[in-house]
């Protein structure tokens, strides 16, 4: 022990002092009982590769699993000697590229690892791993390949899973524990690589026939520990895609000449070296143990492109931000849009209900010049009734009334008060609230019925009348229209109150071609002057005392709205208006 | 004792009702519908009431009011009227309408107004028939017989008046005589009721 320390000694001092002019290859080796363990067993081998190769330094870095992912990655390392699944995920995704296969002491290098599954010597053997479900197993670890891994295989063969196992514990290195554990009767059953027993009752660590392995498979080549399970190929030795194959070489060389039964061979638990050996059992283990060699497909292509990707997620996110935020734009500025139609509409609403309460108003303003007129006409219905009666009674006081009599009489009663009802109508009929709906009229029938109204104050003012009309049917507002018409003829009343009184005429002359109605009404009266005629149209200009000044305005609107027009002339003698209106409109 | 009514209203309703009612009441109702034909139908000489309506084409109330001022006539005129502003009133009336009645009107209150209206025109009527005749018996004196006049009505004796106009007693007596005779009277004192009058028609 002591030799081989100072042999250790000397090594490590020459190879500090001869650092300089040596090249120092690093080889990693999986580590699962302790640097110092597999600095110890592995040191000869080293030893004589750096005797047989001068110019080199070789270097064994024990590593756990973790720890030589991490060397290999960042390319510290120039050789890993692992398991076979630690170099397949090598192979994969470092490049590293297979050398040399460890060679057991007895047997062949691809029959070389198994697990075995030991329990006490008293432990009836099992039919089925199935009846493990229940029971305590220990192991070291999950990750270990001679070991669980392996043994994970044969489980699932047999339809265990994993998480069936309930009582399934790693306890951690050294794997002698697992031995003691058991024998201990802290668990039943260990999960530990094969010859672990064998080599622990050789050297006395066991005693003999304590324990034993279960579930004994027969090896497909010669072996001399107990499996559990199926055997798989030794360890391999890689070397990293850096390191150059020349002198890859001369190591594998060195190494094929280490013999089997040397002391280097032995210190390190191998028989020799061996050419590469098939790995297909491995892949099989992997494939059903459900561990992938390499990142799936999708995950190298993400590796691959995740920056693109990275950037395609960015321009996507701020695409659907900007989308999102068009949207949310788009939303608001409709909900204003249409808040604000809504509001125009309101106030179109409340616009045209106000038009009609002016036309309204103006056309009960202009009652109120008609009403005098009315009074009066219905003067004369009242009168007549009223003498009637009397003439009825007076004649009853003095019993000379017949029946004969009394019904003429009475009859003239009701002539007279359907009369008066008639001149009432006709005043409510012009100042209703009217329906606003264009309708089909003839042009005669509203002219005279407008007439009617004044039919009594013309007469009264000695107004002679000359209607010329040529009757057509044209789609009016009956109500609006015969307002116009109403205030032309007033108008003309007023002007022409001050006229000779045998001479007073108003003139209504009504013409129509394809396109259009000419209504023309002229009187002889005062006229207006230049200055009126310019404001005629225009609100609050008014030549009369009393007048508000809005008629003529309304009467424009109303005959705009119905795409005409209105025009006043001055004649020799009074006033002439032009009213056209079309006659051919779309009806909506 | 009665005169006619003449209505003139252009409303045939009016002109059927207060007719009838008026004949009712035992008036002599006549009824024109405009003014042209009662100026060409009616004498209007004789003593009548006027139902006049003020609005009426052509010739209107006011106006044919004022044709009748023109003639001497003898009759009353009354407005029958729906629409009186003041205006209007004050004309009629100063051109001596006895009423003015307002439409629709109280049959009792027309009634009463033609009544009154009657009266009137028969007074104004009787009034003038007795002018007449006093203005005929003033016209058929002599020179001499008028001269004798005013100093009967002062009540001077035959022989005072014989004085002052330098005549005999007995050719005093006799102008006396026939004046009083001429005038239809019998003493000085019956000259002397109407002696204003016929003092006017003297000078």
């Amino acid at each position: 022990m002591k030799t081989k320390l100072l042999v250790l000694a000397v090594s490590l001092f020459l190879s500090f002092s001869t650092f300089a002019e040596q090249k120092l290859v690093r080889i990693g080796v999986l580590a699962f009982n302790g640097p110092a363990y597999t600095l110890k067993r592995w040191q000869p081998t080293i030893d004589y590769l750096n005797y047989a190769l001068p110019e080199y330094h070789f270097v064994i870095v024990p590593a756990d699993i973790p720890t030589l992912d991490n060397l290999v990655s960042s390319g510290l390392i120039d050789f890993t000697l692992t398991n076979g699944i630690k170099f397949l995920m090598y192979k994969y995704n470092h490049q590293a590229v297979k050398m040399l296969n460890l060679n057991p002491f007895h047997g062949e290098a691809k029959h070389a690892i198994g697990s075995a599954l030991i329990a006490r010597a008293d432990e009836p053997e099992i039919a089925n791993l199935k009846a493990l479900r229940n029971r305590s197993i220990i192991s070291v670890s999950e990750n270990a390949f001679g070991g669980f891994k392996v043994m994970l295989r044969e489980f699932l063969s047999e339809g265990v899973e994993k998480g069936d196992l309930k009582k399934l514990s790693f306890i951690g290195y050294p794997q002698q524990n697992l031995l003691t554990e058991v024998l201990k009767g802290e668990a039943d059953f260990a999960i530990a690589p094969t010859c672990l027993l064998e080599r622990k009752e050789r050297d006395g660590t066991i005693p003999a026939n304590a324990l034993k392995v279960m579930r004994r498979q027969t090896p497909e080549s010669a072996f001399t520990c107990h499996t559990s399970s199926q055997l798989y190929p030794n360890w391999t030795l890689a070397r990293m895609k850096h390191v150059p194959a020349d002198y890859a070489n001369h190591i594998a060389r060195i190494l094929l000449t280490i013999p089997p039964a040397s002391q280097i061979a032995v210190s390190g638990l191998y028989g020799g070296w061996s050419v590469p050996i098939d790995d297909s059992a491995i892949y099989q283990l992997m494939d059903d143990i459900g561990l992938s060699i390499q990142p799936s497909y999708l995950i190298r292509i993400w590796m691959q492109y995740r920056g693109w990707f990275m950037v395609s997620i960015g321009l996507l996110l701020l695409f659907v931000c900007y989308h999102l935020r068009v949207n949310y734009l788009v939303h608001v500025r409709s909900a204003q849009l249409r808040k604000e139609i809504e509001q125009h509409k309101q106030t179109a609403n409340q616009l045209e209900k106000e038009t009609n309460q002016l036309y309204k108003a103006q056309r009960i303003l202009l009652s109120g010049e008609l009403a005098s007129g009315v009074a009066h006409e219905l003067n004369q219905p009242l009168m007549a009734i009223s003498t009637y009666a009397t003439g009825c009674r007076k004649r009853v006081e003095r019993s000379e009334l017949n029946q004969q009599q009394l019904l003429t009489a009475l009859e003239k009663i009701e002539q007279q008060t359907l009369n008066a009802s008639e001149i009432i109508q006709r005043m409510r009929n012009f100042m209703k609230i009217h329906s606003h709906e264009k309708e089909h009229i003839s042009i005669e029938s509203l002219l005279n019925n407008t007439l009617l109204t004044f039919q009594h104050t013309l007469k009264r003012q000695n107004i002679h009348l000359i209607t010329d009309i040529h009757d057509t049917h044209i789609y009016i507002d009956p109500v609006l229209i015969q307002q116009v018409i109403a205030n032309l003829i007033q108008n003309s009343i007023d002007a022409l109150k001050a006229s000779p009184h045998d001479k007073k005429k108003i003139a209504i002359r009504v013409n129509y071609d394809e396109q259009a109605l000419s209504i023309e009404l002229s009187d002889n009266g005062c006229g207006i002057s230049d200055e009126q005629l310019k404001q005629l149209f225009m609100p609050f200009q008014s030549s009369k005392t009393e007048g508000l000044g809005l008629g003529m305005v309304i009467c424009k609107r109303i005959i705009e709205s119905h795409n005409g027009t209105i025009d006043a002339q001055q004649q020799t003698l009074g006033t002439r208006f032009l009213i056209t209106l079309p006659l051919i409109t779309e009806e909506e | 004792m009665s005169c006619p009514v003449y209505l003139v209203d252009d409303d045939l309703a009016i002109i059927d009702s207060v007719s009838w009612l008026l004949e009712g009441e035992g008036f002599d109702v006549h009824a024109f519908q405009n003014a042209e034909s009662f100026l060409s139908q009616v004498e209007m000489a004789n003593p009548g009431v006027m139902l006049l309506d003020i609005n009426m084409p052509g010739i209107d109330g006011l106006e044919l009011q004022k044709k009748i001022c023109e003639q001497q006539t003898c009759l009353v005129v009354v407005f029958l009227t729906g629409h009186a502003n003041v205006e209007i009133t004050k004309l009629a009336f100063k051109r001596g309408a006895n009423d003015l009645l307002q439409k629709p009107v109280n049959g009792e209150e027309l009634c009463n107004a033609i009544v009154q209206a009657q009266d009137l025109a028969l007074s104004l009527s009787t009034s003038r028939q007795s002018s007449a005749d006093l203005e005929a018996k003033v016209a058929s004196l002599t020179e001499r017989e008028k001269d004798l006049i005013p100093l009967i009505i002062l009540g001077k004796t035959n022989k005072v008046i014989a004085d002052e106009l330098c005549i005999a007693l007995r050719t005093a007596e006799i102008h006396r005589h026939n004046l009083f005779k001429k005038m239809g009277v019998s003493s000085g004192i019956q000259l002397a009721f109407e002696g204003q009058r016929i003092l006017d028609l003297l000078s």
